[in-house]
């Protein structure tokens, strides 16, 4: 049998163990107790601002990257407070290191007859200074605070703005307050940490030692700071995109919107004119001369010469193609990041009906070469 | 069987006990005593430090163990024993019973108290109830200072192959008087500003 137990030491009710502070409140005899667990982590969380979510929506839709349609077709389906979890490891270290200090010395010089070719040894003699390195004392004493932030989640679509969330909790770190989870689980979801706390431990003991043995871990405390953000989810046409809003910092932090296809279908346009036009200049390059007598006599040549060229210039043409075919057919998005809109692919893009035709013209020139670099050996 | 929940209330008067919400240390100011909660009922005598500047901003008190000891250095090096002898002895340490993250302030503040012994007053009377919450339990105190006084050993001379021992003898739970002002903590009792410095999570 256990020798602890949740009972309130007035009354004797069995209570939960708390989640968020240590400070509570009897549910049976309302009086005010501690929770001494060592296993316990305090909670934190950093409050939501006054959010400018409107006007900063109005900004962004604003945005040329953007479909135009999107501000009035796409219809909102759900809006939701989330509070993302980082933990918060903080403490304390000390020790004594002795990583020496290098010095080089310089030890027995030596001096050297050079002579000389008239007999003089005048000016010929130098010493020769033997150098080497010694160690001296020098220890370090450490004695100092550390703390780390980590990401207790992974978030699909967020890349980097988890590491923008993380940097602002460590600037605001006086904002924080204490939270009980029940409190803030009224305000909106709060996500549950999926990274172990053993894990983000090791880590950070690991970090705060600094590859030294000798430093010792003096205190080490565990907190989960939460951070809140707006989820919005809407419809734009057959689709479901997401924007993630920071409620603290009052700025967007990831999510897809759609593009602007237009300027997608006029670079594939340009790109097509471009690389048409030079496929046709080569094509009368090429085939204009052997309509003429005397060229006619050297056709055997030509056609060679000319079915390699046609080859690489069917490459770059179907290239160019299946480039603005790809560029018309694959889902493009504008991406949202703490630094601005990007244009982003936001799936996979779909199977050009020039690949297998590029890939037999490669296969070929790829032979052709091969062959070539065959018959240069056995020469 | 011994309950998780400890009782926020002072074993001697039956006060109740003032803290912030996650603080490792509550008080009782009528007994004067710090209780370590994480080892309810173990306790510290508190002492309130008297202010030597008036505060301009808003006045608060930061906890600080106070550690009386004594320390012994053994070493062959003569010349290391010479330079140890001609540094100033130092008196109690007051070492920071919070994180201070952004310069190691409670570091410097702690050598900088030692050498101000006579500077340090106590009062009977604590102005504001304003405190601040602790973080750091007394546990490792006889490590850290050793410590402290290894660093300070290491200003005169490398401490290689110097044997320091630091026995504590004593141990007060200390309300240091500091105050805030917009962009900066200034102690109270030697004038030292720590600009930069995180602020300490206050309590509600």
């Amino acid at each position: 049998m256990s020798d602890i137990n949740l009972n309130c030491p007035f009354c004797g009710g069995v209570l939960p163990p708390p989640l968020g502070s240590r400070r509570v409140n009897c549910s049976f005899c309302g009086e005010k107790l501690y929770f001494k667990s060592p296993e316990f982590i305090p909670r934190f969380v950093l409050e939501a601002r006054e959010s400018n979510l409107r006007e900063k929506s109005e900004q962004l839709f604003k945005n040329k990257i953007i479909n135009p349609s999107v501000k009035k077709e796409a219809v909102v389906v759900s809006k939701r407070v989330r509070f993302i979890p980082f933990y918060l490891m903080s403490g304390k270290k000390g020790g004594v290191s002795e990583p020496g200090k290098e010095r080089i010395v310089y030890k027995n010089p030596s001096k050297i007859d050079l002579g000389s070719d008239d007999g003089s040894t005048f000016g010929k003699q130098y010493q020769k200074l033997k150098t080497e390195t010694i160690i001296e004392e020098d220890s370090r004493v450490v004695l100092g605070d550390f703390r780390y932030i980590y990401n207790s989640v992974s978030i699909e679509d967020a890349d980097l703005g988890l590491d923008e969330l993380r940097k602002t909790i460590n600037e605001n770190l006086e904002k924080i307050k204490p939270v009980n989870l029940e409190e803030i689980a009224k305000a909106g979801e709060v996500i549950t940490p999926s990274i172990t706390k053993e894990n983000i431990v090791e880590r950070g003991v690991l970090s705060a030692k600094g590859g030294k043995e000798e430093i010792e871990i003096l205190e080490l405390q565990m907190a989960i700071v939460y951070y809140p953000v707006l989820e919005v989810t809407f419809k734009f046409r057959e689709s479901y995109f997401s924007i993630t809003y920071d409620l603290f910092e009052d700025r967007f932090l990831w999510g897809m919107i759609p593009c602007n296809r237009k300027p997608l279908i006029i670079l594939s346009l340009i790109l097509s004119s471009f690389l048409g036009f030079f496929f046709g200049q080569f094509l009368k390059f090429v085939f204009i001369p052997i309509t003429f007598k005397t060229v006619q006599e050297n056709l055997g040549f030509f056609v060679y010469f000319g079915t390699i060229i046609f080859l690489i210039l069917s490459l770059i043409f179907g290239g160019g193609l299946n480039i603005a075919f790809l560029l018309l057919k694959t889902p493009f998005g504008a991406k949202i990041k703490t630094d601005g809109l990007f244009l982003s692919r936001w799936g996979e893009p779909p199977k050009s009906f020039l690949s297998p035709f590029l890939k037999f013209v490669l296969k070929v020139l790829k032979e052709g070469f091969e062959n070539s670099l065959k018959g240069r050996k056995s020469l | 069987m011994t309950s998780l929940f400890a009782p926020l209330k002072c074993n001697r008067c039956g006060n109740e006990l003032k803290g912030g919400k996650n603080s490792e240390v509550y008080l009782c100011l009528n007994c004067r005593v710090a209780f370590i909660m994480t080892s309810y009922p173990s306790s510290l005598p508190l002492i309130i430090i008297k202010e030597n500047f008036s505060a301009t901003g808003t006045l608060f008190y930061a906890p600080f163990y106070k550690m009386v000891g004594e320390f012994s250095i053994k070493t062959d090096d003569k010349k290391k024993m010479d330079a140890y002898s001609r540094l100033k002895t130092l008196g109690p340490l007051y070492y920071g019973a919070f994180y201070n993250l952004k310069g190691l302030y409670s570091d410097d503040l702690t050598i900088k108290y030692a050498l101000a012994e006579d500077k340090i007053g106590e009062s009977d009377e604590i102005k504001n109830y304003k405190l601040t919450d602790a973080f750091i339990t007394p546990e490792h105190l006889e490590k850290i200072g050793r410590l402290i006084y290894l660093s300070y050993l290491d200003k005169a001379a490398d401490i290689t192959g110097v044997d320091v021992q630091y026995k504590l003898n004593s141990i007060f739970y200390a309300l240091i008087p500091f105050e805030r002002n917009d962009n900066y903590l200034k102690e109270l009792i030697l004038g030292t500003s720590l600009i930069n410095c995180i602020p300490f999570q206050p309590d509600e």
